[in-house]
């Protein structure tokens, strides 16, 4: 076990290596000159010069890089060109938002679409599992900035239950954290429904049955146990969608988590934080999905690699 | 067997959001009556004085500093950080009498010497024109000289009208030197580096979120009655109006023209609106070889129809331009709104040699209120007469040093947005440094590269001349070259300042210039 | 052709995917023949009739600029089809021939491919394409692009996945025998038996495509105003959200409903083409 687990971490280290470096070669992918993009046309020729030489672009690319990813592990990812503030600093304040939404997004999603999945699944081809379905789907297919819209429209102007924009308390997450989670209620439904109906579908299962087994403990202590191994892997998976999409959440509700910044970032030409943000999404996602995969081994040691 | 489940999970799903929805209100919590929320649609940029140009940073520059003079709300110039004042009989030299006791947000005493030091940081020879705007503003000045601890006075190298107006920029609003010299080019851009006199001090600046003030205790002049000011960024102007009727915000400066009747019909809010210095144009990059041609120019001002823009897109928030400057500003002349003439256009288009029109391009930000529907809006109107204009849309913060300080090989902008105003309440500010011929081969604060000979002469000779009566007459020469016979861009409507606040909040005051007295708001 | 009639026999006996189907086939008739049937032009500007609710001139109001929503509506729906399709044609078309040279000729080849897509799956979708916008820059074509890149690693692993569960399947393995060119075999066999998997995803795909590109647009990375992309609309109608709530509700209907009708008609294929999925 924990010479499975030492494995899987060593076996992140390339992936982050690769994905930082594709992050790096961002700047240089870029058309035009990066530091005059940064400074501006005006920018006077010694300025140029010196923020060349404090991105070490005079030096071959390989130098760069490494420059670049001994400075990230570090935290150092310059300056943001528009606030003017270390990236780190600005990302510090920032990040917990966004976590915090994801996390609260993937929880709600998972809760609630694992009910629902059951309830689909042990009606199955009824009504109620008809009427889910293709709500889940309806969920999937909504763009979350437009439901966060609606929310905002009918949970905060016409009820006034919520507030509308920023997040300056726990009541200010609500609506972010269910618009954000909406989206993979549906997913989550619709995977715990297919494993629950693989589960039920196997002997055992058969077997308990004929065996005069109560309905209730046959899916409680048997099929919900083993469909919930499949629905494991997709939470890790959709934590990773709900970070990006924490970006257009954030917009509708004006929280400045990293999404807002990343977007911000792009649309102002602020290479230093978007190559941050990025980065620090990817990572984020790549380890939440090892911790995904631990979990997974733990659950059911079945799984061999 | 399993259909009673069905009804479980029901009720735990419907249990679930009927707790979800109880906890939040819970939460409702009474807010304290001296603290006000303030929504505005920009962060700050900076707050060093010297170097903001835009509202939004004027705004909390304006809470944190002070000036010599300062304007009142009706435009009538009052001591601020001076007590009384006097020029010398050449009207070269102006001697101002500070108050005493005045202190910085660190507890050092403000003194003339601060005042030399505030002033010298722009008088320098090497000091930065694209960056410190007060450079340009103060380019007659010749010295700064400290009398005594209390008494400073200002030579310039010509006799120089509207000394007092320009004092009350808070483009020159006093720092602490000492500030200046420890955070250099990062003044301004935090809490630390951020050290005015002011009626409230910074205690904290989320980017992009919040900047939160308190009431400076120490302050010279009448205490602020709100005890702390956040200023919260929501950039979405119909967030900001929601946030406002839920009463998440007390009070906003900008709010679309399409919520103005029911901000106005809503018993909870006040609305307040005041002419402005502000105008909303599209200016001439006159670098560019058609734009350059007079004629062209003087035909796209004509394709223009502002009243369909103005009742379209901002009723009863503006009204048609009349000048280059707008009526608040010491210096206009009523020269009329300039009319939809298409059948004009078209004969001097043909005229200056494009009568099939020609390429061109609008360049624009959302950073203006709609600037990128005022851009669409102009280009279909140019197509008219045959201009096919397509457009570019920058973000503030890439516009900017597209802006400033470049020279007519790299400026690539034939027609772009800009929102005119000036600081000071007078056409020296509104014009000169827009307007008149840059000769450092880069545009400084004329961004458009606009140049005409006699505009230059009568900008300076108003700009030396101490009669009211002459200085207009100079004035309205100019005007009528820079609106209509040479037109420096396509002035399109003069704006309100505007604010909308809980009907509670009392003693909100804008001036002209479009900054808010908030040391003088109070909860009733 | 039995086995396709049985396959549109199945898929039709699913009501929700026929209704999906019809949706979808709505929308592509519209976005291609819609702006022939309506002599408005989408750009045009009429500021004395602004933010008009739906009248018998404007059958869906009229936005911001006075412009006609519905005209607006259906020259969107072009532009949708058209980045969507163009997009997942791009991003299936690369990620199949990937696939099959991964699945097919196995050995370091198909390590370098596995490893490439892992890497680009370590980035979540949304983050890649805002990522690519950030280089390439905004627009019409960057977004297709952007979309375009992502869904790769998606179609690559499945067929790669196909390839290699029937490549050991005897008669591919018999057509070596005879001497057949790799090439021959990869098209005769491997693809046509890698078709049905490949189709519900692209179905599929097309429906995140969408989604995708207005969540570009709606955050100002996508397609530029003036162009009537939905999520670029439903960007603009925020503004008005509080006193005009259908200028939002429509684009974001529409999306929703297109959205969904991909989704459907996805799953029904699914089920029909290979019934050995469903859950009976």
């Amino acid at each position: 076990m924990s010479r499975y687990i030492i494995g899987r971490l060593i076996s992140i280290i390339p992936v982050l290596l690769i994905v930082s470096f594709l992050v790096f070669l961002m700047l240089h992918l870029i058309p035009g000159d990066p530091v005059k993009n940064m400074l501006g046309l005006h920018a006077p020729p010694e300025a140029v010069e010196e923020m060349t030489k404090r991105l070490g672009l005079d030096k071959p690319l390989h130098i760069q890089y490494l420059d670049f990813l001994k400075k990230a592990i570090k935290g150092d990812f310059g300056t943001s060109i528009r606030t003017k503030q270390p990236v780190i600093k600005e990302i510090k304040d920032r990040y917990p938002y966004t976590i915090k939404l994801a996390i609260g997004g993937t929880f709600f999603a998972t809760i609630v679409g694992v009910i629902l999945g059951i309830i689909s699944a042990v009606n199955q081809n009824k009504l109620w599992d008809n009427i889910l379905m293709v709500l889940s789907l309806l969920s999937v297919s909504t763009p979350s900035f437009f439901l966060a819209l609606l929310a905002i429209l009918v949970f905060s102007l016409y009820l006034g239950f919520f507030p509308s924009i920023g997040i300056q308390s726990t009541k200010h997450y609500i609506l972010p954290i269910l618009t954000l989670g909406a989206q993979s209620v549906g997913i989550m439904a619709r995977m715990t429904r297919s494993a629950m109906l693989d589960v039920l579908n196997q002997d055992y299962i058969r077997t308990s049955r004929a065996k005069g087994m109560s309905e209730k403990l046959i899916i409680y202590s048997h099929a919900l146990k083993n469909a919930l191994i499949p629905v494991l892997t997709v939470i890790g998976l959709r934590f990773g969608g709900l970070l990006a999409g924490s970006a257009l959440i954030e917009s509708v509700f004006g929280i400045r988590g990293i999404g807002r910044f990343m977007v911000d970032g792009v649309l102002t030409r602020d290479y230093p934080v978007v190559q941050a943000t990025v980065l620090l999404i990817a990572t984020t996602f790549i380890i939440i999905n090892l911790i995904v995969d631990l979990l997974y081994k733990i659950v059911d040691p079945r799984i061999k690699y | 067997m399993v259909k009673g489940n069905r009804y479980i999970y029901l009720t735990l799903l419907i249990l679930s959001v009927f707790f979800l929805i109880s906890v939040s209100s819970l939460a409702q919590s009474a807010k304290s009556k001296d603290v006000l929320v303030y929504g505005t649609s920009t962060d700050a940029a900076t707050l060093d004085p010297h170097v903001q140009n835009d509202s939004h940073s004027e705004q909390i520059v304006a809470m944190l500093y002070n000036t010599l003079v300062k304007f009142e709300p009706d435009g009538k110039i009052v001591p601020d950080l001076a007590e009384n004042w006097s020029v010398s009989e050449d009207n070269l030299t102006w001697t101002f009498k500070l108050k005493k006791g005045v202190k910085f947000h660190n507890g050092k005493e403000m003194t003339a010497n601060d005042v030399k030091g505030t002033y010298d940081r722009f008088l320098a020879e090497d000091a930065d024109a694209t960056r410190l705007l007060a450079k340009n503003l103060t380019q007659m000045f010749k010295s700064v000289d400290v009398i005594d601890d209390y008494t400073v006075s200002i030579t310039t190298k010509s006799p120089y009208g509207p000394m007092l107006s320009l004092l009350s920029n808070r483009t020159l609003a006093i720092m602490d030197p000492d500030v200046i010299a420890k955070y250099g080019a990062s003044t301004g851009d935090f809490v630390e580096s951020s050290i005015g006199t002011g009626a409230f001090k910074i205690v904290e600046w989320k980017k992009d979120e919040e900047i939160v003030v308190e009431r400076f205790e120490d302050y010279f002049d009448e205490k602020a009655k709100l005890q702390k000011v956040i200023i919260r960024t929501i950039p979405e102007a119909a967030s900001r109006v929601i946030a406002l009727e839920t009463g998440e915000i007390d009070m906003t400066n900008q709010f679309p023209a399409e919520d103005l009747q029911r901000l106005k019909n809503n018993p909870n809010i006040t609305v307040r609106m005041t002419p402005s210095v502000g105008a909303r144009l599209f200016r001439f990059g006159c670098n560019n070889p058609i734009i350059s041609n007079t004629l062209v120019r003087r035909a796209i001002i004509y394709a223009i129809d502002r009243q369909a823009i103005i009742d379209g897109m901002f009723p009863g928030m503006a009204y048609p331009s009349t000048c280059s400057l707008t009526p608040v500003v010491w210096g206009y002349t009523n020269l009329g709104v300039i009319d939809q003439d298409l059948e004009k256009s078209k004969s001097l288009l043909a005229e200056a040699g494009y009568p099939n029109g020609f390429k061109t391009k609008i360049v624009t930000t959302p950073r203006y209120e709609k600037g990128v529907e005022l851009a669409e809006v102009l280009s279909a109107q140019l197509s008219m007469v045959g201009i096919d204009a397509e457009i570019e849309v920058l973000e503030w913060s890439v516009l900017l040093p597209l802006w400033m300080g470049v020279t007519p090989e790299v400026f690539d902008q034939p027609i772009f947005i800009m929102g005119a105003g000036t600081s000071m309440m007078d056409a020296d500010g509104g014009l000169r440094g827009l307007y008149t011929t840059t000769d450092t081969g880069t545009n400084e604060r004329n961004y458009g590269f606009y140049s005409n000979a006699e505009v230059d002469k009568l900008i300076f000779a108003a700009m030396q001349e101490t009669n009211p009566d002459k200085r207009l007459e100079l004035y309205k020469r100019a005007l009528e070259i820079l609106y209509l016979e040479d037109p420096m861009g396509i002035m399109l409507f003069d704006t309100y300042n505007r604010t909308a606040s809980v009907s509670s909040l009392q003693g909100v005051e804008t001036n002209g210039v479009g900054m808010t007295y908030f040391e003088r708001i109070y909860f009733e | 052709m039995l086995i396709k009639s049985k396959v549109l026999k199945r898929f039709l006996k699913r009501k929700s995917s026929l209704v999906g189907g019809i949706i979808i086939i709505i929308f592509i008739l519209v976005a291609i023949f819609g702006p022939y049937l309506t002599s408005r032009n989408p750009l045009d500007i009429d500021l004395r009739n602004t933010y008009q609710k739906p009248n018998r001139d404007n059958w869906l109001g009229t936005d911001n600029l006075g412009r006609d929503t519905l005209t607006r509506l259906i020259y969107g729906a072009r532009i949708t089809l058209i980045i969507s399709f163009t997009s997942v044609f791009l991003g299936t078309l690369v990620g199949l021939i990937l696939g099959v040279i991964a699945g097919y000729y196995g050995g370091l080849i198909d390590n370098i491919l596995m490893r490439t897509t892992d890497i680009l799956l370590a980035f979540p979708g949304l983050l890649l394409a805002i990522a690519i916008v950030a280089i390439l820059g905004s627009g019409i074509m960057n977004t297709m692009l952007a979309i375009a890149f992502y869904s790769i690693p998606y179609i690559a692993r499945i067929v790669r996945g196909v390839v290699i569960s029937i490549k050991g399947l005897e008669y591919i393995q018999a057509c070596e025998v005879i001497g057949c060119s790799n090439f021959i075999t990869i098209i005769n066999h491997i693809i046509p038996n890698s078709m049905s998997q490949v189709i519900v995803n692209t179905t599929l795909n097309l429906g995140t495509a969408i989604l995708t590109s207005s969540a570009l647009s709606f955050l100002g990375l996508g397609v530029q105003p003036p162009h009537p992309e939905w999520g670029a609309m439903l960007s603009t109608a925020r503004d008005v959200m509080r006193t005009t709530p259908i200028a939002a509700l429509i684009p974001g209907v529409a999306i929703t409903l297109v959205v969904l009708s991909f989704s459907l008609v996805g799953d029904g294929l699914r089920d029909a083409l290979d019934p050995r999925l469903k859950n009976n």
